[in-house]
């Protein structure tokens, strides 16, 4: 039998400058939040086999209007908690925008949150 | 069609539209097969953690454009373990120039490395080479050019850099190169060098 995970570390190495894969948001966010690897396993509600396998899978942006599709697709393919992994990617890239200094607004409701791109000299706030 | 190779070009049509699942399908298929059998194919040559770091580049480069695959010309399987083995390859012939290009003026000759016997070596066996050709040859110049004989290298130029004859006529150049080659090989053979990095290999 196949047996990817023996190669997990090296595989995993290559995902982390990658943002076109979920490897790439699942390992930014262990650093965001200073989690072990087997405290993401828990997070996503999956094993570790299939760990490797939802990093693999590449993704639209967590920011676009496709990434729901993406998410839904990973989730059909691999047993998790699809609603973590929705959440950890989309955190992992409002942060980074915002690092970038080009987020200025948050709208959020239940389930989504979009980013808007900055508008030259001005900051505008959106409420609920 | 056999179902198998079905699947593989389902797989390809995924990848070449981008499907999110058929990266992670790609390496769950292949990866793991790919490296059993490489880590046989070339076993003593690449070490476990180089094999898996030129595959998984290998498959993510295919990821990128999976487009040259031609489904027609054969199976995915044998078009993916053709394209490792050139990476591996490369790797390797990368590995032993660097090897051997060292910072040291004496290693600075060094043109490219065709002998499949040095692709073998590491620091401590290329330091025991040149203490090896340091006994067998007596001035630096021949120690130089022996490196380069033992090393298969092929250039004219290299050796002619050696000796200090680029100046002259290509011709006779060529002919001054032949007659040292022959000179140094004589004396290796002599001395026992196919032994000698036999002892190297099997160690």
């Amino acid at each position: 039998m196949p047996n990817l995970n023996s190669h997990r570390n090296t595989i995993l190495k290559k995902l982390k400058d990658n943002p076109s894969f979920v490897g790439y948001y699942l390992q930014k966010y262990c650093d965001l939040e200073d989690l072990k690897y087997t405290e993401i396993i828990d997070l996503l509600a999956c094993n570790e086999d299939d760990y490797l396998k939802i990093a693999l899978c590449q993704t639209a942006s967590p920011l676009s209007p496709e990434f729901a599709q993406s998410i839904d697709k990973i989730s059909r393919y691999v047993s998790l908690n699809d609603f973590s992994l929705s959440q950890i990617m989309k955190k992992v890239a409002i942060t980074e925008k915002q690092r970038s200094g080009k987020i200025i607004a948050i709208r959020s409701n239940k389930n989504l949150m979009a980013a808007r791109e900055k508008e030259d000299n001005s900051e505008k706030e959106d409420n609920e | 069609m056999q179902k198998e190779n079905l699947n593989e070009l389902e797989l390809f049509q995924n990848l070449v539209n981008r499907d999110e699942i058929a990266s992670s399908q790609l390496f769950d298929w292949y990866y793991d097969d790919l490296f059993q059998y490489f880590q046989s194919a070339f076993k003593g040559r690449i070490s476990e953690d180089e094999l898996r770091d030129v595959i998984a580049d290998s498959f993510f480069k295919f990821i990128g454009q999976p487009e040259k695959f031609k489904p027609a010309k054969g199976s995915l399987r044998k078009y993916l373990e053709g394209d490792v083995r050139g990476d591996i390859k490369n790797f390797l012939e990368k590995k032993s120039i660097n090897l051997v290009e060292l910072d040291d003026e004496f290693r600075n000759s060094i043109g490219r490395v065709d002998s499949p016997e040095i692709l073998f070596l590491n620091n401590e066996t290329i330091s025991q080479v040149e203490r090896k050709l340091s006994e067998l040859f007596e001035t630096e110049q021949d120690q130089k050019i022996a490196w380069n004989v033992v090393c298969h290298i092929r250039d004219t130029e290299v050796y002619s850099e050696v000796l200090g004859i680029h100046n002259l006529p290509e011709a006779e150049q060529k002919k001054e190169v032949k007659r040292h080659k022959d000179r140094i090989k004589k004396q290796l053979e002599r001395n026992g060098w196919k032994d000698f990095l036999k002892q190297l290999r099997d160690a």
